[in-house]
């Protein structure tokens, strides 16, 4: 991080009222991260830049920095969907609960974890798609999903009748534990990607790189 | 592999373990378990080599309804075709039973890496290391539903509501069975009818304690509800008006 510190403008770099400089090694890193510790909800990369008056590939790369930094201790930097979240790590869960008073959470059930996961792999999908994939009506997995906060309404499909797009959101990630979409366990069909619509006839042909599966970036 | 059907699977098939429709989240749940549990890989060839066992399991659906009762039916009726033309002998190759085939087979597959999928999300969910994320900011008001007024006016329409029975109060000695809410709905009809119009505070005013205040309110409701009389209030806590229904 000591490369992208040096000639930051950033609150608290300026010269003490006695003219020491005692706070040169704080950079932009440590503005993000504490915006971060602040926020009460995922931040993209513009928004901060926005605060920061900062051009978003410095954010960027602050960003990338911290989530390295936080692959140990107590929190972890979240990323979903080129939002960024600190959350608390996985093996201090038992006790953040303990602390919250929280009871465990309900598990879901084998249709609702079957609709999450068309839903995380083939995001933007329609109610349509899943029901697709599945054979089988998926409507009220899917108003738990999006009740529990792990599913949510992400825009409208151009096509006849303009249904409702669903995506993931970064309580997702949360809710099973990792930090990153990388880290969840891959779909076991590398025909499939993004932007590919006739689920019940892909065409082996088009096969994109594996690496494609990974989920609604656009960074 | 196709001596399984042939030789009737079924009895034994469902002798050594069997699941209800229930247990089944769909279809694909359900014949991807039979695919599955005879070592079968995803083919055309075992959809066709399970069909007895799946149309076992749907015999339930006369028993056991469940909600994809109807998407059991339709994937059974397919099974049924695609084996009745895999026993009937080929006179020559039709290539569009293959690909109807073969395109189940696909859905299936597809079907079932996100099956797997999820079996892998449960596992991660038993593990129990849900993430903690920070919460809203406290601090924030609880809105107060629009057009209910504030509480101040609630309270100074409840004290001029009492007041006049209030200064009298001390005077009043009957007992409550004195209060007939009948009688109460007589006199307030009577009333209504006479005036055409009046104001709640009206009758309230002449009331000489809260039970009558109370009394005549109900009183008024019915009449309310017999549509003898209506009543509007413009105003939260404002002043009641009640007007008389004229009978045609």
């Amino acid at each position: 991080m000591t490369d992208m510190s040096d000639n930051q403008l950033v609150p608290g770099s300026d010269p003490l009222p006695d003219g020491s400089d005692l706070d040169l090694d704080f950079g932009l890193g440590d503005v993000v991260e504490a915006l971060l510790f602040v926020s009460d909800g995922p931040l993209s990369p513009a928004r901060i830049a926005a605060v920061l008056d900062e051009d978003e590939d410095s954010i960027r790369a602050a960003l990338t920095e911290l989530r390295r930094k936080y692959q140990r201790g107590g929190l972890r930097i979240l990323l979903h969907d080129d939002l960024y979240q600190m959350a608390t790590a996985p093996d201090a869960t038992l006790y953040c609960r303990a602390l919250l008073g929280l009871e465990p959470n309900q598990r879901l059930t084998q249709a609702s974890l079957e609709t999450l996961a068309v839903v995380a792999y083939r995001q933007p999908v329609t109610r349509a798609l899943i029901e697709d994939v599945r054979g089988v009506n998926s409507d009220s997995p899917l108003s738990r999903l999006v009740a529990y906060g792990l599913v949510t309404a992400i825009g409208k499909s151009e096509r006849l009748g303009r249904p409702m797009l669903y995506g993931t959101t970064p309580g997702f990630l949360a809710y099973f534990g990792v930090d990153s979409l990388d880290d969840l366990p891959q779909l076991d069909l590398p025909e499939f990607a993004p932007g590919h619509e006739a689920v019940a006839t892909p065409n082996p042909m088009d096969t994109p790189p594996p690496e494609a599966v990974e989920v609604n970036r656009t960074d | 592999m196709l001596t399984d059907w042939r030789t009737g699977t079924r009895a034994s098939a469902l002798a050594d373990f069997h699941l209800s429709l229930t247990e089944f989240d769909g279809p694909f749940d359900l014949l991807l378990h039979l695919v599955e549990k005879q070592g079968f890989d995803i083919t055309s060839l075992s959809l066709v080599a399970v069909t007895s066992q799946y149309l076992a399991y749907i015999d339930d659906l006369t028993e056991t309804y469940t909600e994809a009762t109807s998407e059991f039916l339709a994937v059974g009726s397919q099974l049924v075709l695609l084996k009745s033309r895999a026993m009937l002998p080929a006179e020559d190759e039709d290539e569009d039973e293959d690909d109807e085939a073969a395109r189940l087979a696909e859905r299936l597959r597809v079907y079932g890496a996100f099956r797997k999928l999820a079996h892998e999300f449960d596992r991660l969910q038993s593990e129990d290391t849900g993430l903690f994320v920070r919460m809203a900011p406290h601090g924030i008001e609880p809105e107060v539903a629009p057009d209910t007024g504030t509480i101040d006016e609630l309270v100074a329409a409840i004290h001029d509501m009492l007041n006049p029975a209030e200064t009298t109060r001390v005077s009043v000695t009957l007992p409550t069975s004195r209060f007939d809410l009948t009688e109460r709905i007589a006199t307030v009809a009577s009333r209504v009818r006479a005036a055409g119009k009046l104001e709640f505070a009206d009758l309230a005013r002449e009331c000489r304690s809260r039970l009558e205040i109370i009394y005549t309110l109900l009183a008024v409701l019915h009449l309310v509800a017999q549509r003898d009389a209506t009543i509007r209030q413009r105003k939260s806590f404002g002043t009641i008006e009640i007007e008389d229904v004229a009978d045609d």
